[in-house]
Parts: C-alpha cells; structure tokens; sequence
C-alpha cells in the first residue's frame, strides 16, 4: 500500500517534467515555424532589409563584372 | 594565419547573425537527434536501476529533479556570461542569448520545484518548507519571470538588452546562494552528494541514471536555446522588414 502510495509521486512528477517539457518544446518549435513562414511571406511581398538589398545589389556588380 | 587567430576569427564570426543562423540549421537537427538518443537511455535506466533500500521508488525522482536543478542554475550562469558579453563586448548575439534563456531557465526550475515538492512530501512528510535552499530556488524561478516579463514589456529589444543585462548581472548573486545554501544555513534539504569535495557520495546505481539524464537535459537545454536564439533573430528581421514597408507605404501616401 505504502509503495503504491509512493509510486504515485514519482509517476506524478515524471508526468508533470514530460507536460512541461512538451510545452516549452512545441513553443520553441511552433514560434520558430511561425517566424519562417513570416520572413518567406515578406519576402515573397518584395520587402528586404537594407543589409539584403545591399548584398543582393552587390552580387548584380559582381556578376556584370564578370560577364564583361 | 596562426591556428590561434583562425580559432579567433571562427568564433567571432559567430558574431554574425547571419553566419549563427547557417552553423544552427547544420547542428540543431544533430543536437536534436543526441538529445532523444540520451532521454532514451536515460528513461530507460531510470526505471531499470534498483530501488533504494531507505527511499524506495521515490529515488527515481532525483533522476529528474537534480538534472532540472542543475540546469535552472546553469541556464542563469549563461544568461549571466552573456550579459557580460552585451556590456563589455557589445557582442549582437549575447543579448539575444539571454533573452531567450529565461523561458527556458523558469521552464526548468518549475520542473525542479514541483517534482522536489513531489520528493519532500513521501520523504520529508511536508511539500513545502522555506527553507534557504528551497527559498532561493523559488527566488530564482521569480527573477526568470521577472525578466521574461520585463523583455515583453520593453518594444524594443536593443534597448532592453541593457538594462536587462544589469539585472541579470544583479540576481546572479542568487546562484552561489543557492548552491552553498545546504552548507550555510540548517536546511531541510540534503547537502550536494554529487558534485562535491571527496567526489561522489551516492552509489554507482544511482548515479549511472542520474549522469545520463544530466546530460539529457544539458543536451535539451542548448538544442532549444539555439533553436530560440535562431529565432529571436528571425523575429528582429521581421520587425526590421515591417518598419521598412511601413515607411514604404507612408513615402508612397505621401508621393
């Protein structure tokens, strides 16, 4: 009875570390999908950041110079 | 170039969010893949070893509630290092670290004080006593939900990291507290049987399970703190690129 009693708290806390580690696994998971899909759907809209546009103009250079 | 200033060059590249972001979506999925195999092996000596002859099954709790333990006091001491390195070096990912650090760390020190309540209650006949040790790790669990609150207060970022960083600096007092409190003060709470003077004191059995889960939970911690800093940064470009459109939108009104 008193080892029944007992087992019921190490299944608690073994349940309560596995609800916990579940949560903060999905919410890194599913924040992270929803950033990606965010940046991909700016993207596709035509939105870059200076420091994109600026790599993006600089390999346009760089490929002109090469084709000449 | 000398192997030293390669080795310096390499991690100070690091320093570009751009290159962290390529090296994260190379190891995260490796990270990710350790971990499991660990939390396998783990799990299974958990529930494999023997039962101690005085605690019974509850021992199989100290397999979970040490690794938490450990790590919520890790987690700080890197939140720490990095708010070291956001006022010393400025360096553009150590805030970034920190702030993400603290769901983590309060997400890990719940674990260690409900399954240690779980633990208190068959053993020591109460669920709760304030006690120094038990005390400072509840301290401990408030500054994480203090600061993760004080991050989503403050709109922008750059400007919270500092402040953010002070009190980070400030509260890590609390971790040698924590760690020593067993030693200082007449605690309810067992002295460390691990990581102390003489080595361990607990028997290989025990501590066979115990190391791999340790290591299990290390291993959880950085896979999602990378997976997080990865997209903290996602989420910066995200707001850079709106105020971009949103100043588009108001030249072409204006034009």
């Amino acid at each position: 009875m008193e080892l029944a009693h007992n087992e019921g708290y190490v299944l608690a806390s073994y349940a309560i570390t596995a609800v916990a580690m579940v949560i903060i696994i999905g919410w890194v998971y599913i924040d992270s999908r929803s950033r990606q899909r965010e940046l991909k759907r700016l993207d596709e809209a035509g939105i870059r950041r200076r420091s994109a546009r600026t790599a993006a103009a600089d390999q346009t250079v760089t490929g002109k110079t090469s084709d000449a | 170039m000398t192997d030293q200033s390669l080795a310096i060059t390499r991690f100070s590249d690091l320093a570009n969010p751009a290159k962290f972001i390529a090296l994260a979506g190379k190891l995260i999925p490796w990270l990710a893949g350790v971990t499991a195999l660990l939390f396998a092996v783990g799990l299974w000596l958990c529930f494999t070893t023997e039962s101690d002859y005085q605690q019974g099954e509850t021992v199989r709790i100290m397999y979970i509630h040490v690794p938490a333990a450990w790590l919520s006091m890790m987690c700080y001491t890197i939140m720490a290092v990095s708010a070291v390195g956001t006022l010393v070096w400025r360096h553009p990912l150590a805030d970034v670290s920190a702030r993400v650090a603290a769901p983590l760390g309060a997400a890990f020190t719940f674990v260690a004080l409900v399954t240690g309540s779980l633990w208190g209650k068959p053993m020591w006949g109460t669920w709760w006593v304030w006690d120094a040790r038990l005390t400072s790790v509840f301290i401990l669990f408030l500054m994480y939900l203090g600061l993760i609150a004080f991050n989503r207060a403050m709109d922008d970022p750059s400007r919270a990291a500092r402040v953010s960083a002070v009190m980070i600096l400030i509260g890590f007092v609390n971790i040698p507290i924590i760690k020593f409190s067993v030693d200082w003060f007449n605690t309810l709470h067992q002295p460390a049987s691990v990581v102390r003077m003489g080595g361990p004191a607990i028997d290989s059995e025990f501590l066979r399970p115990l190391l791999v889960m340790a290591i299990a939970f290390t291993m959880l911690f950085f896979t999602l703190h990378m997976m997080a800093m990865r997209t903290e940064i996602w989420r910066r470009r995200v707001a850079a690129m709106r105020r971009i459109a949103a100043r588009s939108a108001a030249a072409g009104q204006e034009g």
